[in-house]
């Protein structure tokens, strides 16, 4: 690039140097040819002179006889003006009268016969001011321009023509200015014909010869001058640069021309010359503005960028404390200081991220159940402590493989494999806790029962990538739960002969007549009567639970009549009902049979539990069972006009011991907050519901519940 | 004068005998007793009585175990035999009438009960 720069400067420099050269040589062509033409017209205005002096026409119109001044006159005046090769004085006649060549002294009074001084003799005699041609003259055979002027009588009214005055150029005046010129260049002067007549070379071998192609040129309108022309028969190329003649003031000139030829070589060697200077002072400069415009480019603009490039890369492998030197306050540094920020920004970033995710995996390591996390292909990517303790497969053997070469489940009652919920907590997106009984095999093979749960793991898209596993030894727990079942059972067990002796010794008493006659006495025991029988209703029902929870308890399921079943547990309640002056009523049993399947003796126990619950509520209003038939299922349910179950109390209803206060506050009889419970374990277990079906403070209960129906006919 | 109704009592509590015993007794039967299912059986074979009232849990041999005794006993086949659960015993619960079919014992009653229901299934079964 710096070369061509160079070269351009190079070539724009030496054109610009030649084009100066050209002019100037076109000008010192243009400044000689008129020096000629002023020499010229000197020349022009001479004759006339001459033509004026008085001597000379005092003597031509005989005024003056004595020639003796004139001839004085003719040979001074070659020499006081001109110079003139040859000046004549010639009368009208046409005899010389006087000149200054010695060749027409000798002959006196000679007519001249000189065709080129008649030519001009004619035209002065006309009274015009004369000048010929260049042309080489036969008086002399010298190169010459001839001048005549007329000479007139100033004596006499209109100053007749009496004579003229008839001069020839000494040539080497004209040649003079020509050969005064720089031998350098080669200065031709040409005629209009292309004639030499004068030259500044040495060898001037053409001058006075014609140049055909000068003259034709010449014939060719002036601006085609100033071509370099190749000289062919030379062989070398010159510049040459032409000026045409245009006479000076009344002098018009014969139009010559003047060519200046200078050979390239030298012509414009100063230019190639100077060029090359120039070049070579200006290369070093620029080159030096380069340099330094390079430098404060690279050190403003492309270091910053190479900079933030480099600590950029550093960056994106992970590095963030590297930052950019910030250099300038201008935009460049502007961009440094916002990517450090930005930098800052990320580092703190990727340092809370890193922190939450130390803290969750200690928070994981340090849990006491087992957590496992799979990926949607079911390779563990997770095994915290626990879980390593547990199963006796440490971390490191099972990051990356299937959890179904290393976590074993398998059902208690058949050893079958347990682990399908895992899979479907990634295919279903189902969450599943297994029920107790399932066994986990450890590494070594020993069996620890465990309690397990799996759960889909769901990004912000819904899409599943994985599934956490979290699993515990219950072998403790279950322990602990038999401990406390055989102790409630053994204890419920132990309990029920005394309570069976406090009851029945204390319903004897109440047969005795001595008893009888005394209120009180009477009235204390039928309060231990009454409470022995609360407390073995609770017994009972704590034993009841133990073993509907255990799930072992047979149903004695079959298809018996609803109906009679359903009248015999009302019967039960109607004296208490008339007692409490509450009513007691069946409603819409649209059948007199209705068969279902269940365990009778069940559906009592159900039966008698809403009842009591019912009856025991109910101050005011009554009780009433009504039905509802359903594809399958018939519905029973029981209503109260009690006092309402309040929207807290409704979520504890059909729990284990979270019976309602009411329930206890107003119980009278046998009751210990477990019936509910057990109604709903042995609902369900006979394939039917309970629930609540409607209550609110102040208006009432209704609790139902569904049984199977069967379309046979009775069967016991 | 006709024959009372003689009961046969086997259980390992004293005063549920004594109580149930003395119950029945005014009622007009007669009551044997016996503190384990071995020496129910024996007085089983021995007396013969109308009525068994079984308790299931014993010590020595168990209710069950005295029953199947008394059941496959051709002399002592006829004997009707009643089990006296306690409410909620998980062998029996729900499946009370099975064991009076399948097995062939007369029925059950259960501890909890009032002493006249006692008294009047005890009638119902030695009819």
């Amino acid at each position: 690039m710096l070369a061509t720069a160079g070269y351009f400067v190079f070539t724009e420099t030496k054109n610009a140097l030649q084009q100066t050269i050209r002019d100037r040589q076109s000008e010192l062509g243009h400044q000689t040819i008129d020096k000629i033409d002023r020499t010229l017209f000197g020349y022009y205005v001479g004759i006339q002179n001459i033509a004026d002096e008085e001597s000379i026409q005092r003597t031509l119109s005989g005024a003056v006889q004595d020639r003796r001044e004139i001839e004085r006159r003719i040979k001074e005046l070659p020499f006081l003006t001109g110079p003139w090769d040859v000046l004549k004085i010639i009368n009208s006649q046409g005899a010389i009268i006087a000149s200054n060549s010695r060749q027409d002294a000798e002959k006196n009074a000679e007519i001249e016969k000189n065709i080129e001084n008649l030519a001009a003799l004619k035209e002065a005699i006309k009274g015009n001011v004369y000048y010929s041609d260049f042309l080489f003259t036969k008086d002399t055979g010298r190169p010459t321009m001839i001048f005549a002027a007329p000479i007139r009588d100033q004596e006499t009214a209109d100053q007749p023509i009496i004579g003229v005055v008839i001069g020839h150029v000494a040539w080497p005046v004209i040649k003079e200015i020509i050969e005064a010129s720089d031998p350098a260049s080669e200065f031709d002067l040409y005629t209009r014909g292309g004639v030499l007549i004068a030259t500044n070379q040495e060898s001037a071998k053409h001058l006075f010869l014609k140049n055909t192609e000068i003259e034709r040129s010449l014939s060719a309108p002036p601006h085609v001058a100033n071509l370099i022309k190749t000289e062919a028969d030379e062989g070398f190329e010159a510049l040459v640069t032409r000026a045409d003649s245009h006479g000076h003031l009344a002098y018009k000139g014969n139009q010559w021309a003047l060519f200046i030829e200078t050979p390239t070589s030298i012509a414009f060697a100063p230019a190639i010359s100077t060029a090359r200077r120039i070049v070579l002072v200006l290369l070093p400069i620029i080159l030096f503005i380069l340099f330094v415009i390079l430098l404060l480019l690279s050190s403003l603009v492309v270091r910053p960028i190479v900079d933030i490039t480099k600590v950029s890369k550093v960056i994106a492998v992970g590095d963030f404390s590297a930052r950019v030197r910030v250099r300038t306050k201008d935009e460049i540094g502007e961009l440094a200081i916002s990517f450090n920020a930005m930098t800052e920004k990320m580092r703190e970033s990727l340092n809370i991220i890193n922190i939450e995710r130390d803290k969750l995996a200690k928070l994981i390591e340090s849990m006491g159940d087992s957590v496992m996390v799979i990926d949607t292909e079911g390779k563990i990517t997770l095994w915290n402590y626990a879980a390593a303790l547990l199963t006796g497969w440490e971390q490191k053997e099972v990051i990356g493989r299937p959890f179904k070469d290393i976590l074993k489940l398998v059902r208690e009652a058949d050893r079958a494999s347990n682990s399908d919920f895992i899979v479907r907590a990634i295919t279903e997106k189902v969450k599943k806790s297994m029920e107790n009984h399932t066994l986990l095999i450890r590494k070594d093979g020993t069996e620890i029962p465990v309690a397990d749960s799996a759960a889909p793991i769901i990004d912000a898209d819904g899409d599943v990538w994985g599934a956490i596993v979290v699993f515990r030894d219950v072998a403790k727990e279950r322990e602990l739960e038999r401990l406390k079942t055989d102790f409630v059972a053994i204890a419920s067990h132990e309990m029920r002969t005394p309570l069976t002796l406090i009851k029945g010794n204390s319903e004897r008493l109440l047969k005795g007549e001595s008893i009888l006659k005394d209120a009180k006495l009477t009235e204390m025991v039928s309060s231990i009567y009454r409470n022995s029988d609360r407390l073995f209703g609770i017994v009972n029902d704590f034993l009841d639970v133990l073993t509907l929870e255990e799930k072992r308890i047979p149903l004695n399921l079959e298809h018996f009549d609803l109906v009679p079943l359903v009248h015999e547990c009302v019967a039960e309640f109607r004296t208490f009902a008339e007692a409490k002056k509450i009513y007691l009523k069946i409603d819409d049993l649209s059948a007199s049979h209705q068969m279902v399947v269940a365990d009778r003796a069940r559906v009592r126990q159900v039966m008698i539990n809403l009842l009591g619950n019912a009856m025991r509520h109910t101050e005011k209003g009554g009780v009433r069972l009504t039905f509802e038939k359903q594809k399958n299922f018939i519905e029973v349910s029981v209503n109260d006009t009690g006092p309402g179950i309040s929207k807290e109390n409704q979520l504890r209803l059909f729990r284990k011991f979270g019976s309602i206060r009411e329930t206890f506050i107003r119980s009278k009889e046998y009751g210990s907050g477990l019936g509910l419970y057990i109604s709903k374990l042995l609902i369900e277990a006979m394939g039917g519901e309970i629930w609540l079906k409607k209550s609110s403070p102040g208006a009432g209960s209704t609790f139902s519940f569904t049984l199977r129906t069967s379309t046979d006919k009775e069967g016991v | 004068m006709t024959m009372k109704k003689r009961i046969l009592l086997v259980d390992d509590e004293d005063e549920i005998l004594s109580l149930y015993g003395e119950v029945l007794a005014e009622e007009g039967f007669e009551v044997l007793i016996a503190h384990d299912g071995a020496e129910g059986v024996k007085v089983a074979k021995q007396e013969k009585p109308d009525l068994v009232l079984m308790d299931l849990k014993m010590p020595v041999m168990d209710g069950m175990d005295a029953f199947m005794q008394i059941h496959d006993d051709p002399a002592t086949r006829a004997i009707k035999v009643v089990f006296l659960t306690a409410f909620g015993d998980p062998e029996v619960v729900g499946a009370d009438i099975k064991i009076s079919e399948e097995i062939g014992a007369a029925g059950y009653i259960r501890k909890g009960i009032t002493l006249d229901e006692l008294v009047k299934k005890v009638r119902e079964y030695i009819r």
